[in-house]
């Protein structure tokens, strides 16, 4: 049982080393958000599914009498504030490989070389609960080019026109985003002023590169105008927020950091960017391999993914199922322990799913989603519930949309809302 | 001429659809028989309707109507249970050939008619394209890999990002400001000396004092409390007793150790220690100590290897091993490491480091450093430094004088808040290296296709042979419009393939054609994850360097009378004789690691779990071997089952495919090719017997427990390599398999010439390219397919040299 001594040893030291504290942050904000409208959403992606026969249940009912699953037994203490959704389809995804492509949006492309994706539900949710907040989304992703989310996917956010929006990769990008550089309203504007010289130069240039392209190189060349664009309006909004400032960081990061640790911290930021109303939204996909490097493992995720080969992938692909549950566990933690602006637990008015594009193996249909959080408020928790064959996952992201205020009736090709997912 | 062709090419397209047209027949049949009684225009159960179905899949809405169909039979979901089933033959061609058609109606529907797309630089070729200014390299992580699901040079596939934006900016800010920083201040060659001993014998007297102080204590009857606060990991009862179990073991590594006479002025062990450089410079590492045998140690700067510092067998004596280093583009404090482990019996005393040596200047010191040595800056001078950085940065295609006036005013208004030169300057040098002029290969076109200019080619042509731009003798002869001229074409090409530039495109290519990142995502065990891991996964881009450089003929790949192996490799092998580096060996005549089909790390890519995959092997030579890649595997089909039952060899559990009619539709094509590999084992070894069910890992022995009831000697079984090709092609084993690819090499020869031009030119291939393409490889056949003469015919075909 080499393997498994090997996981539980590392993971304790990693873990317990990961433990930060996570102080209070005064409120820094001129006005306080009122407390009900304040609704926030977080979108987990994991990447790869999970074993078939240990982790999902087989039937609905209250986990309080019928118990959690090996694999989401790391839930317990949230067992009745977590519900899990079976029998979901994400219409139109054909290719296993495609992997968390296509998670959010719910596109209908079968093909890398047809690639058209649509707007994601997170970046519709943003536009309507970010308004008021410095950041309009938080989008987080991974470097790691093997865990499983497809070979196209930079994040799980696409913006209106399909186009992948670029997330900030590991921690120590979100340390710097969150936290201020100690620099003065001065120094701030400063910048800003260079940035823009060193902006307005490069759109000459785009000028000068665009005359006598065939029209189809103009539209690749938009993509970098756009980024400039980008680039120009999160400078103005810098401007717009200049006079407040960002909280000061309450822990130094701790550089190099990886795998389960560099997931904590994340957690550990999204709530303190919630904590300070810096945005209500935030997207990540998640890291795999790395995850597993850190439970002592060796093996590629991929080749656990497919994880009936031998007995010992089993016995893994079981464990990281654990350590996956494990940690979104570590995240309603907490999420319940800290309060916002309000005095509220962030846990009470948030909404959290968790999910993946892929059930186990190759299988695509009755992917897993996990839901949590009491940002709606007759959200069933506390169970597993099988809904009805082939529910379209379009149509869980227009309910969870639709109840948290974003006014829209259609998602993608969904064909209607879920109600069986309310009270 | 042309017509001549477009009329066979006619003839061709008859010929299928006179196939296509029975096949479609049968598939229309099924859909009758099966589908239309509850699917018709009255009855549209489910809501769908299939009497009216595109057959030709000639919209994107019929993909989707073809890939729901296929996903119901692929599951058994339909016809329903109920109803009559369709005959398992039936079945099985009907999914095998909607699969095709899928596969080929999604090509058709993405072609574009031939347009290649404008790109930005991939990952290769910014890091080349820095190089050539900077003239060192950028450290390999601070990018993330491509990802692309073609070549990395494939616009299409390309999205220019925020993030882009973002990384070029730091990165070219990093850069610029650490060259700077040097160029600012005067530096001169010194020797900087390092005791590696200092720090190691410090922490243990450090920590044996601490080990026997926490004894001391604990002898003397202090409390848990006392304890703890004086050693935090001795904390509690069981921590306590614990440390005294361990005691004496604990103390007697650190003592043994200082009591080692080696150990009083040098080291045995690792040494690692930081040390300040200058980015782009030479360096010599002297490592001073003594050795009793032929030693040679790696020497790491950061994580990569950068030289190998040798010690002779001088039982003794003092003697001094070197190594000179380049460092990288953004280097300013680097780690230097490396283990005197392999100097048996003999030390390390002390290294030390000198440097920077003079090295030729990159073009950027070259347009930089005269500023900081004049007394007086004019802008006019800054004028000049940005615009001459600026036209080689973007590939003498025209500098706008506009432009470099916005730049120069960046420079004046940090000047004009009081920042020194060098922080004023960092800004309008790393604008020209994040301009799209610099990060867009830019080709002009007036919407038809056009040939490209003389500098244009010249510029797709080092990319597609360096990943980096043009030297002057290029930028020259495009100048002087010689460039079409085939002999100065060929000249070049010889030129550019013998330099280490061109390291770059031979191994990304062909790594790439080969998809060897499978081979990372493998779970090696341990003991073959360093050196053999390292080993393997370059031996086929080592292998294609020597095809493509001495130009031998293609099927090299099927079977070589060579092979090029280091040690690591040769001892893998069991060939004898090899010492060092990459090197051509020759192969004794029975060996079967000819060619790629015996290399270890393709025969590893085929493996699953503790045993091979036919299934994967079949699919890598359909894609490479065969250029006809199966489908992708459909989702939701649960795999084998390899529990239940017997122990079975691999092939009798791979067989079970072809009991089931879904499965049986792809993998009879599949499966049978990769049989022809079954005499490697799962790890790449030759093996003419295999393990029933498998190799089983070994048995754990348990701690203080008797031995458990022997285990009973694995059953063995001949291994049996027959198998067939696509058409039926029938072999019995390895030698028949080869044979049938050598009947088949025309296949791999469009496999590689597609793909070279693929990757040149940075689009997929298409319906419009068939014409040229084939009549170039018939040129190409006549000697046999030699490797370096088809990447010249691929530069000097028509589809090459326009836009």
């Amino acid at each position: 049982m080499s393997i498994l001594t090997t996981i539980s040893r590392r993971s304790f030291l990693k873990s317990s080393s990961a433990l930060l504290a996570l102080p209070y942050l005064d409120s820094f904000a001129d006005a306080k958000p009122s407390p009900d409208k304040v609704k926030r959403m977080i979108f987990l992606g994991q990447g790869y599914g999970f074993v078939n026969d240990t982790f999902y249940p087989t039937k609905s009912g209250r986990f309080s009498e019928m118990g959690l699953t090996e694999g989401m037994s790391p839930l317990k203490k949230h067992r009745d504030d977590i519900t899990i959704l079976g029998n979901l389809v994400n219409k139109g995804a054909t290719n296993p490989h495609n992997g968390s492509t296509t998670f959010l949006t719910g596109a209908a492309y079968t093909n890398p070389r047809d690639i058209k994706n649509t707007v994601s539900c997170d970046q519709l949710a943003a536009e309507v609960l970010c308004k008021d907040t410095r950041y309009s989304h938080l989008t987080l992703t991974t470097s790691e080019d093997k865990s499983g989310h497809g070979s196209l996917a930079r994040s799980l956010a696409w913006d209106r026109k399909g186009n992948p929006v670029s997330g900030l990769s590991n921690s120590m990008e979100l340390y710097n985003r969150l936290f201020s550089a100690n620099q003065s309203k001065t120094e701030v504007l400063r910048r800003i002023q260079k940035e823009r010289s060193v902006l307005d130069s490069m759109k000459l240039n785009v000028k000068s590169v665009s005359a006598n392209i065939a029209k189809t190189d103009k539209n690749k060349l938009e993509e970098y105008f756009q980024s400039i664009r980008e680039l120009e309006l999160s400078l103005k909004k810098q401007v717009d927020w200049v006079n407040i400032p960002k909280p000061k960081a309450p822990f130094e990061h701790p550089k190099k950091v990886d795998g389960e640790a560099e997931v904590k911290l994340m957690f550990d930021m999204i709530a303190m960017a919630f904590q300070t109303d810096q945005t209500r939204v935030a997207t990540y996909m998640m890291p795999s391999q790395s995850v597993l490097s850190s439970m002592g493992v060796v093996m590629p995720v991929h080749a656990l993914s497919h994880y009936n080969i031998s007995a010992e992938r089993k016995v893994v692909a079981r464990e990281r199922d654990k350590k996956c549950t494990e940690l979104l566990g570590y995240l309603l933690d907490k999420l319940k322990e800290t309060k916002d602006i309000n005095g509220k637990s962030l846990f009470e008015n948030s909404v959290v799913s968790y999910g993946t594009n892929i059930r186990s193996g190759h299988g695509i249909e009755g992917l897993p989603i996990i839901l949590s959080g009491g940002g709606i408020k007759n959200l069933r928790l506390g169970e597993s519930i099988m809904l009805p064959t082939d529910t379209a996952l379009q149509n869980l992201w227009l309910t969870l949309l639709q109840e948290v205020g974003v006014s829209i009736d259609k998602f993608s090709t969904s064909t209607g809302s879920v109600s069986q997912i309310l009270s | 001429m042309r017509i001549q062709v477009t009329g066979s090419a006619l003839a061709l397209l008859f010929i299928l659809q006179l196939f296509a047209g029975a096949e479609e027949l049968k598939i229309k049949e099924f859909v009758k028989n099966n589908c239309i009684d509850c699917h018709n225009e009255k009855k549209r159960k489910g809501k769908i309707r299939l009497d009216n179905l595109d057959y030709a899949i000639s919209k994107h809405d019929a993909v989707y109507m073809w890939q729901d169909i296929l996903d119901v039979l692929n599951t058994g979901e339909m016809p329903p249970e109920d109803e009559s089933q369709p005959k398992a033959e039936e079945l099985t061609f009907v999914i095998g050939k909607v699969t095709e058609n899928l596969k080929s109606a999604h090509k058709r529907l993405a072609a574009t008619g031939g347009v290649i797309s404008m790109r930005h630089l991939n990952k290769r070729e910014y890091y080349g394209s820095m190089k050539d200014l900077f003239g060192a390299d950028l450290p390999n992580d601070i990018l993330a890999n491509d990802t692309s699901p073609g070549f990395d040079t494939n616009g299409s596939f390309q999205y220019f990002s925020l993030r882009h934006l973002e990384n070029f900016q730091t990165i070219g800010r990093s850069v610029v400001s650490n060259y700077l920083d040097f160029y600012s201040k005067t530096y001169k060659t010194q020797e900087v000396r390092h005791d590696p001993e200092i720090s190691i014998n410090k922490t243990n007297k450090e920590n044996l004092a601490r080990y026997e102080a926490t004894m001391a204590l604990i002898s003397s009857g202090a409390s848990v409390e006392e304890i703890g606060k004086f050693n935090p990991r001795v904390a509690d009862a069981g921590q306590i007793r614990l440390f005294k179990q361990r005691y004496k073991a604990t103390v007697t590594k650190p003592r043994e150790y200082l009591k080692n006479p080696l150990h009083k002025n040098g080291v045995t062990g690792n040494v690692f220690f930081h040390t300040h450089v200058k980015p782009g410079a030479i360096y010599k590492l002297k490592i001073y100590g003594s050795s009793n045998v032929t030693a040679k140690l790696n020497v790491e700067l950061g994580d990569n290897i950068v030289g190998v510092a040798e010690f002779k067998a001088l039982k003794g004596q003092a003697q001094m091993a070197e190594v000179s280093f380049k460092t990288g583009a953004m280097s300013s404090r680097e780690s230097i490491s490396f283990s005197a482990k392999a100097l048996k019996g003999g030390h390390v005393d002390y290294v030390t480091v000198s440097g920077p040596y003079p090295l030729s200047p990159s073009f950027f010191e070259t347009v930089a450093k005269p500023l900081f040595t004049k007394k007086e800056v004019s802008d006019e001078d800054v004028f000049k430094s940005l615009k001459s950085f600026a036209n080689r940065a973007f590939r003498y295609q025209g500098v706008d004088d506009e432009y470099i006036n916005a730049l120069v005013k960046i420079y004046k208004d940090s000047r004009g808040l009081g920042e020194s030169l060098k922080d004023s300057l960092i800004n309008p040098f790393a604008a020209i290296i994040t301009s799209p002029a610099f990060l867009y290969i830019k080709e002009k076109n007036n919407g038809k296709r056009t040939v490209l200019s003389q500098q244009e080619y010249a510029i797709r042509m080092a990319y597609f042979l360096w990943g980096a731009p043009p030297d002057k003798e290029l930028y020259d002869l495009a100048q002087q419009k010689q460039l079409y001229d085939k002999g100065v074409i060929k000249t070049q090409i010889d030129r550019m393939l013998l330099s280490d530039k061109a390291d770059n495109f031979l191994e990304s290519f062909i790594d790439q054609w080969s998809d060897i990142q499978r081979f990372e995502e493998i779970d090696l065990p341990r003991n073959l994850q360093g050196d053999f891991k390292n080993s393997t996964r370059r031996e086929l881009s080592e292998f294609f360097k020597v095809l493509v450089r001495e130009n031998l003929p293609v099927d090299n790949f099927i079977d070589s009378e060579f092979a090029v192996l280091d040690s690591t490799l040769a001892k893998y092998y069991k060939i004898k004789g090899v010492d060092g580096g990459f090197q051509k060996v020759s192969l004794p005549a029975n060996s079967p690691r000819g060619g790629l089909l015996g290399q270890a790390a393709f025969l590893i890519m085929g493996t699953s779990g503790p045993r091979t995959s036919p299934t994967i092997r079949g699919t890598i030579i359909r894609e490479t071997f065969l250029h006809d890649p199966p489908p992708p595997p459909p989702p939701n089909v649960s795999g084998i089952d390899a529990k239940k039952g017997k122990k079975l060899t691999v092939r009798e559990l791979v067989d079970k495919h072809q009991e089931i009619p879904q499965c049986a539709s792809c993998h009879a094509k599949i499966d049978p090719i990769g049989y022809g590999l079954e005499n490697f084992d799962y790890l790449g070894n030759w093996r003419t017997s295999e393990i029933l069910g498998g190799v089983q890992p070994a048995p754990k022995k348990k701690k203080g427990k008797k031995a458990q009831k022997p285990v009973p000697a694995p059953k063995k079984v001949p291994v049996n390599a027959a198998g067939n090709l696509l058409r039926g092609e029938k072999f019995s084993d390895f030698e028949g398999f080869k044979k049938a690819l050598y009947k088949n090499k025309n296949k791999l020869a469009e496999s590689i010439y597609e793909s070279l031009l693929s990757y040149g030119i940075g689009r997929e291939i298409e319906f419009v390219d068939a014409d040229e393409i084939k009549e170039n490889l018939s040129s190409l056949a006549k000697s046999n397919y030699l490797l370096k003469d088809m990447i010249l015919e691929v530069i000097t075909s028509k589809t090459f040299v326009t836009k």
